[in-house]
This record gives structure tokens, C-alpha cells and sequence, in this order.
């Protein structure tokens, strides 16, 4: 006679195996949807920038670290995005933090930034320009327009370190290609004057050793639709551009 | 005469040997399959390792940098996912409870891949070639176990983060159930092969039976003809000396 099957003891070890399984995913999902810290990106193009916008054109500007691993999503995303943008000079920024030395950006990632037809790679020795910027995450995707305003600030990833279609990269191929301009100038009240830029959540590591400081200053509304304030226009931006 | 020497097979008796002989069989593809799945669990585990620390090794911020927490899923989440299948199979090889612990154990690996590589759709072929390496155990549970960790992973990460199972932010919500075919048709074509399988296991087991009692019939008549040649010869024998004696006399 068959001995009758123990349901009770074999079910016990099964919970106790599954439990911290599901508790290592549920760690995993945070770590994966946690976006990088919250900054303000400046409305006008900042200027004491030693980047120099082309005129009659939208710049896009890319924060990388060159060292984060979770920023290579952001690169394959940047170099399926660059076909489909009109009118826009792109610039991928390899951020040194202060104290790094010279080797710092001699990374596979930097390597594929070159690699990309379209994009500009410089570096930026002591991350001047992210703070200039308020860039304070790896993948931090800003857009200007051709006056310099802020039309766009965020990520192109849809979470850290995965590729896949997202709200950041849908809006700048709208903005750019101008097919969110009318809507966004009948949101502002027309469009001298006033820009609402859009904004969404950046998935990577930190650009520098204390990105608090960059996001202390006041600015764009980090939610995924556009703040309700009007921003001014930027003068210097402009003069910027008129150069 | 010698029809009735020949022992007689019983007919409960070859049933009672072909089943044990079947078990024996089913057990022994247990065992192997419990063996083969160690080993690869264990390879799965060091793959993973491993590619966490080439690809995504340290986290960053600024010059300061910790250990990725991919490397730590790795070796921990990857070490507990496995660990009990693995210990098992060392421990337990051809249980029930090893096979349904590898089945769940392979599945949660391959879930777990798919949510590092972004809902990638290259990453879900390892689901499929999972359940036909399962069908190597000739048992539909463990088959049925791992499509339901398939089906559960689906619609839970569906509702909570489609992203990290379907590459996508925005699904369809019965998108889960498009997976869920997939695995059902290949589960359809896996459950007839196990049938198929398990039809020639008993047809082996019946002929082997049948081949031992043949054996054994052939050898008790061998014996039998064997004792009665002797017999003959001896009385043969006799009867020469005989009549040796009685043509001398």
C-alpha cells in the first residue's frame, strides 16, 4: 500500500523558499522604476555655457555618465531617436565628476556615443556644464528649441537601464518634428513669450558625487505633464543664439 | 511430456514485474533528468554571475561606486531561486517534490532573466526551450507547474510593471493571455509526446518481462532435456554394460 502523499510538510518549504524569492523581485521592480534625483533644469539656455547652440536649430542635450552601466538603455534609445529628429543638433555630454582623472570617460559607453552617426560627444571635465545645466542623473535629456527655451527635460528610457519605448523619447520626436508645437503654444497662450517645456522621470546614476546641490534651485514640475506656470523667456538664450 | 515441465507464466505475476520494471524505468529517467537539471541550474547560476559583472558590475554616483545590484541579484536572488531545486536534486534525486521544485526553479530563472533584459522577446525563447528540457522528465505536473509560474509571472508583472515582462509600458490587458497560448500549444504537443513516451516505456517494460520469462522458460527446458539426455545416456549406459556382461556370460 502506497503511503499517503504529506501535503501539509511539503508545502510549508515551498513558502519559505518563494517568499524571498518574490521579496528579491519586488526589490528588484523598485530598483529598476526608482527615477534618479529630481532637478531644474534652466528655461533659457545658461549664459556662461561654453556650449554653443547651432543657430535656427533645436539642440538636444545628453548627460551620460560615462561609467554607468544602466545608461547603455539610454544610448541605444539616443541612436534609435537621432534618425527620426529634424532640425536638431545632438550632444552627448560625458560627464567627469571633479576628482576624476583623465581615463574616467574611456568607457565602452563613450565608445558607442562616437559610434553614433549624428551626435556629438564632448566631455565635461568636472561636470560643469551638468551643473550649469542642473543635469544631476546619468540620462538626463534636455531639449531646446531654437530660441533656447526648454521645450523638453527628462529621460528617454521607460525605467533604469531598460530599453523600450517611452513618454520622453515620444515627446521629443513630437517636439522636434514640430507636430507638438501648435498644441504646446495653445496650452502657453501663444507663443512669444511663453513655453510650457514637458518633463518625465530619469532612470541612471548619479552624475556627480552630490547631486543635491544641483536640484536645490526652483524650476520645471518633474511630473509627466507640463507644470501649470508660464516661465519667461530667457534674453541671454537668445543672445546666444543670435551669435 | 515436457509441456507440462515448462514453468507456466502467471498472468498476475508478469503484470506485478512489468509494472515494477516500468517504475524502475521512470525512476531512472528521474534520476538522470534530476541530474542534468543540477548541473544546469548550477551553469544557469555562474552564467548569471558572471554576466552581471561584466555587464552592469558597479553602480554609480559621481567617482563613489557600490557593487550593481545586478550582481547582487545574481548571486543572491539567483542563488535562492536555485538553491532549493539544486539541493534537492542532490539530496532527492527523483522525487516528485525535486522534479515540481526544478520545474518552478527553471521557470523563475527565466522570469528573472526577462525582467533584466527589459521584456527583451529573445529572453522569453528560454521559457520554451525550458518546457521541452522539462519534457525530458515524462511528467505532464512538472510541465503543469511551470506553465502556471509562466502564466502567474505574466499577469502579475502585467498589472504591476508590463514593462519588465513585455518590453512595453502600455499593454493590452489580455495580452498575458497571447503568452499563455503559446505555452498551452507548446505544453499540447509536449503532453502527447510524454504520452507516446510513456506508451513505449511499458511496451519496453512488457517485451523485457516477456523476454525474462522466455529466457527462463528456454532455460528450465534446456535443464529439463538436459536431465533427461543425462538420464538416457545413464540407462543407455546401463543397458550396454548389461548387456556386455550377459554377452561375455
Amino acid at each position: 500500500m502506497k503511503p499517503a502523499p504529506k501535503h501539509s510538510s511539503s508545502l510549508l518549504p515551498v513558502i519559505l523558499w518563494i517568499l524571498p524569492v518574490l521579496l528579491g523581485f519586488a526589490i528588484l521592480l523598485d530598483y529598476h522604476t526608482r527615477s534618479g534625483t529630481p532637478t531644474s533644469p534652466p528655461v533659457g539656455w545658461p549664459a556662461d555655457s561654453r556650449l554653443q547652440p547651432q543657430s535656427g536649430r533645436q539642440t538636444l542635450l545628453v548627460f551620460l555618465h560615462p561609467q554607468c552601466p544602466c545608461s547603455n538603455a539610454t544610448v541605444s534609445e539616443l541612436s534609435r531617436l537621432l534618425p527620426r529628429l529634424r532640425e536638431t543638433k545632438t550632444i552627448a555630454l560625458l560627464v567627469v565628476p571633479p576628482g576624476a582623472n583623465s581615463q574616467f570617460a574611456d568607457t565602452p559607453l563613450a565608445e558607442r556615443c562616437r559610434s553614433i552617426k549624428g551626435l556629438s560627444v564632448e566631455l565635461d571635465r568636472d561636470g560643469v556644464e551638468a551643473q550649469k545645466f542642473k543635469a544631476a542623473t546619468s540620462g538626463e535629456t534636455l531639449l531646446y528649441d531654437q530660441k533656447g527655451l526648454l521645450r523638453f527635460c527628462g529621460g528617454i528610457t521607460p525605467g533604469r537601464g531598460h530599453e523600450g519605448d517611452s513618454i520622453g523619447k515620444d515627446k521629443i520626436e513630437a517636439i522636434t518634428n514640430r507636430l507638438a508645437d501648435k498644441e504646446m503654444q495653445a496650452d502657453a497662450g501663444g507663443w512669444s513669450g511663453k513655453v510650457k517645456p514637458y518633463s518625465c522621470k530619469v532612470f541612471g546614476c548619479a552624475l556627480l558625487n552630490d547631486s543635491r546641490q544641483i536640484s536645490q534651485n526652483a524650476g520645471v514640475d518633474r511630473s509627466t505633464r507640463p507644470p501649470g506656470e508660464s516661465v519667461p523667456q530667457n534674453a541671454n538664450g537668445e543672445q546666444r543664439l543670435a551669435q | 511430456m515436457t509441456k507440462t515441465a515448462i514453468p507456466q507464466i502467471i498472468e498476475p505475476e508478469v503484470t506485478r514485474r512489468t509494472d515494477a520494471l516500468f517504475l524502475e524505468m521512470k525512476d531512472t529517467v528521474y534520476k538522470s533528468t534530476d541530474k542534468l537539471f543540477g548541473m544546469l541550474l548550477v551553469c544557469e547560476w555562474i552564467a548569471g554571475l558572471v554576466t552581471a559583472l561584466l555587464i552592469s558590475p558597479r553602480a554609480w554616483s559621481g567617482t563613489h561606486s557600490d557593487i550593481h545590484i545586478h550582481v547582487w541579484t545574481a548571486f543572491i536572488l539567483g542563488a535562492l531561486i536555485l538553491g532549493r531545486p539544486v539541493y534537492l536534486v542532490h539530496r532527492d534525486a527523483g522525487a516528485a517534490q525535486t522534479r515540481q521544485a526544478v520545474a518552478i526553479g527553471q521557470m523563475l530563472w527565466a522570469a528573472l532573466l526577462i525582467h533584466l533584459t527589459g521584456g527583451r522577446i529573445e529572453s522569453h525563447f528560454l521559457i520554451f526551450g525550458s518546457l521541452a528540457f522539462l519534457s525530458f522528465y515524462r511528467d505532464k505536473s512538472v510541465l503543469i507547474a511551470a506553465s502556471a509560474v509562466v502564466v502567474i509571472d505574466h499577469i502579475l508583472r502585467g498589472i504591476f510593471f508590463p514593462l519588465s515582462i513585455y518590453g512595453v509600458e502600455i499593454i493590452e490587458p489580455w495580452r498575458w493571455l497571447e503568452h499563455t497560448w503559446w505555452v498551452v500549444f507548446e505544453d499540447f504537443f509536449l503532453f502527447k509526446l510524454i504520452d507516446q513516451n510513456i506508451r513505449e516505456m511499458h511496451e519496453i517494460a512488457d517485451k523485457q518481462v516477456e523476454l525474462v520469462e522466455t529466457q527462463k522458460s528456454i532455460e528450465a527446458l534446456v535443464e529439463l532435456k538436459t536431465r533427461q539426455l543425462r538420464e538416457s545416456q545413464l540407462r543407455t549406459s546401463a543397458e550396454y554394460k548389461v548387456a556386455a556382461v550377459l554377452s561375455k556370460a
